[in-house]
C-alpha cells in the first residue's frame, strides 16, 4: 500500500483533505454553481457607499418556447381500431422551468387537403419533469382513427403555456400516416335452404356478403376493384354433379321481380378460378361503426340455375370433392 | 364469425437510386376477431426489380390481435428510367383456421408498392412504421452529470495518489539524512 509508509495521522488528514475538497468540488458543479461564485463574489466586492435609493425595475415574462418535438416519422393505422401515437416535447422557459404551466401541455395532429380537415387532439400532456433548470419534459399520446386520411403532411401541434399564461407552441414537425387495406367481410360462408333440380334464382338465406372498410384505403372499379373468384359447389357423395361457378351471379344491389341480382342491372355472372369485377361497388373509407355511410357495401349473391340433372346430396366447397373456397378480393 | 384482415402499404411512392437496394415490408394485421390465419402471399415484381423475401417464405400464420412484418429486399437496376415507376404487387389470401360451411369464403388483398427511380433515395427507417413504434425520447443530462462526477473522483485520486508518492519520499530522505 502507498501510505504504509507515512505516518498515520498524515494519512488520515491527508484522506480527510482531499475527500472534503472532492465533496466540495462535486456540490458546486451539480447544484447551481452561478450561485456560490457569486455569492462569494458579493463578499469581495467590498463595502457599498452609503448612498439611498429607490429602484423598480419591471422585468418582462418570457413566454415559453418548445424547443423539440421528439416523434417518430411514420405511422400505420390499426385495423378497426386507434394508433395511439406517444410522442414528446420540450419546453424551455428562462424564468425557468419551474415558471411552466405543468399542467397546461397540450397537443394535436391535423390534416388538410381541398376538401377535409380532420383534427385529433389530446389536451392533458403529461409533464415528466425537469431535464434542467430551465427545460420540462412532456409526454403526449394522441390517437389516429383507422379511416384516417393517408398522407405524409400530418402536421404536430405542441402547446404549453407558463405561469402568466404566455404561449409557447411548435408547429415544425410533420409525420407520415402510412396506408392501410383492410376489410371485414361478414358472413364467412353463404347457406342455401334445400334446393331442387331445375330451381331458379335462389339467394341464400344467410346474405348479403357485407363489408366494412376497416382501413383507409378507397376501393371501386377506376382504382382498385371489388372482386369474387368462385369455384364450383361440388356434390360431396359423387363429384360428377356440382352447382356450376357460371350459374351465380354477384352484384351490388337486391330487389325487384325478377330479383335484380339473379343477372339483373349491374350483376354478373361469374366463372370458376376467375375473379370477376363487381364494378357496381364502391367501398370508401370512414367510420363504420356508424352504420352507414361510405366504408360499407354489400354484395347480392343468386344461383340463377340449380341443374335438372343433379342428383339428390349435399353440395359444397368443404366436401371430398372440393375445388376450395370462394375468394373476396380488394385491390 | 366474421373473416378479416389487414396490410399496410406505402401510399406514396418509394424513391430509390438506380443500382441501389433498399428493405421494404408490407406490414400484417388480424386485429377484429378472434380467429387466427394462414395468409399466403403471391409476389411479383416490374422488370427492372430485383426482388429478395428475406423472410424466405411466402405463408404466414397470423393470430389474432397481431402485427407481423413480411420483409422484402428490393434493388433497382442500374439502367431504371429516373422519374419512372416500378411495381412489386403482391396478393395476400387469408384462408381462416376453420372449415367452412356450404359456400365457404376466404378474404383476399391486392397490395402494391410503387418504386421511383430518383437521384435520391429514401431512408427506410424514416418511411416505414415501427411494429411497434420505438420512438426517440428526449435524454435526460444526469448521465453526463455523474460521468463527470465520476472523472473528478478520479483525477482527485490520481492527484492525491502522486502527491502521497511524493511524500513518501520525502519522508525517506529525512530519515535517511537523519
Amino acid at each position: 500500500m502507498f501510505l504504509k509508509e507515512v505516518d498515520g495521522s498524515f494519512k488520515i488528514t491527508s484522506v480527510f483533505i482531499v475527500g472534503t475538497l472532492l465533496v466540495l468540488l462535486m456540490i458546486s458543479f451539480v447544484s447551481s454553481s452561478s450561485s456560490i461564485w457569486d455569492s462569494i463574489r458579493a463578499g469581495i466586492t467590498g463595502k457599498a457607499t452609503s448612498n439611498t435609493f429607490n429602484l423598480n425595475i419591471s422585468v418582462g415574462n418570457s413566454p415559453p418556447n418548445i424547443t423539440a418535438v421528439y416523434i417518430g416519422t411514420s405511422f400505420s393505422p390499426l385495423e378497426y381500431s386507434q394508433r395511439m401515437v406517444t410522442f414528446y416535447f420540450t419546453a424551455n422557459d428562462s424564468n425557468g422551468y419551474q415558471n411552466i404551466d405543468a399542467t397546461s401541455g397540450k397537443a394535436n395532429f391535423t390534416f388538410y387537403n381541398s376538401t377535409t380537415t380532420v383534427l385529433r387532439a389530446n389536451s392533458s400532456c403529461l409533464s415528466l419533469g425537469n431535464i434542467d433548470s430551465k427545460t420540462l419534459n412532456f409526454s403526449c399520446t394522441v390517437d389516429l382513427w383507422y379511416f384516417d386520411p393517408q398522407s405524409t403532411v400530418w402536421g404536430v401541434t405542441a402547446y404549453v403555456q407558463d405561469n402568466s399564461a404566455a404561449v409557447g407552441q411548435n408547429t415544425t414537425v410533420n409525420f407520415t400516416y402510412q396506408t392501410l387495406q383492410a376489410f371485414v367481410l361478414q358472413p364467412p360462408s353463404l347457406t342455401f335452404a334445400s334446393l331442387n333440380p331445375g330451381d331458379t334464382n335462389k339467394t341464400p338465406n344467410n346474405g348479403p356478403l357485407k363489408m366494412n372498410n376497416t382501413g383507409n384505403y378507397h376501393y371501386a372499379s377506376n382504382s382498385a376493384n371489388i372482386s369474387v373468384n368462385a369455384t364450383n359447389l361440388v356434390g360431396e357423395s359423387n363429384g360428377a354433379y356440382a352447382l356450376y361457378a357460371n350459374n351465380f351471379t354477384v352484384g351490388n344491389t337486391t330487389g325487384g321481380s325478377p330479383l335484380i341480382e339473379c343477372g339483373g342491372a349491374g350483376s354478373t355472372f361469374m366463372s370458376r378460378a376467375v375473379y370477376q369485377n363487381v364494378s357496381s361497388a364502391v367501398l370508401g373509407y370512414g367510420n363504420t361503426s356508424v352504420g352507414t355511410g361510405p366504408g360499407q357495401t354489400n354484395l347480392y349473391n343468386c344461383l340463377t340455375l340449380a341443374g335438372n340433372e343433379l342428383t339428390s346430396q349435399a353440395y359444397s366447397t368443404n366436401g371430398p370433392n372440393s375445388q376450395g373456397n370462394w375468394t373476396v378480393k380488394v385491390g | 364469425m366474421v373473416s378479416a384482415f389487414g396490410i399496410v402499404t406505402y401510399g406514396e411512392p418509394v424513391k430509390l437510386r438506380p443500382g441501389e437496394t433498399i428493405d421494404l415490408q408490407f406490414g400484417l394485421q388480424n386485429m377484429v376477431g378472434d380467429g387466427s390465419y394462414s395468409v399466403s402471399m403471391q409476389i411479383g415484381a416490374d422488370p427492372g426489380i430485383e426482388l429478395t423475401l428475406i423472410d424466405n417464405k411466402t405463408v404466414y400464420d397470423l393470430p389474432a390481435k397481431t402485427e407481423l412484418p413480411v420483409r422484402l429486399r428490393i434493388k433497382l437496376a442500374e439502367d431504371a428510367v429516373l422519374g419512372n415507376n416500378y411495381s412489386v404487387s403482391a396478393s395476400f389470401i387469408a384462408a381462416p383456421s376453420t372449415a367452412g360451411e356450404t359456400l365457404g369464403i376466404q378474404t383476399a388483398i391486392g397490395s402494391k408498392i410503387l418504386i421511383q427511380a430518383s437521384d435520391f433515395s429514401d431512408d427506410t427507417d424514416r418511411i416505414t412504421p415501427k411494429i411497434p413504434e420505438q420512438i426517440e425520447t428526449p435524454k435526460s443530462n444526469a448521465g453526463a452529470i455523474i460521468m463527470i462526477i465520476i472523472l473528478v473522483m478520479v483525477v482527485a485520486l490520481v492527484i492525491f495518489y502522486i502527491y502521497s508518492r511524493k511524500r513518501v519520499v520525502e519522508n525517506k530522505d529525512n530519515y535517511s539524512r537523519n
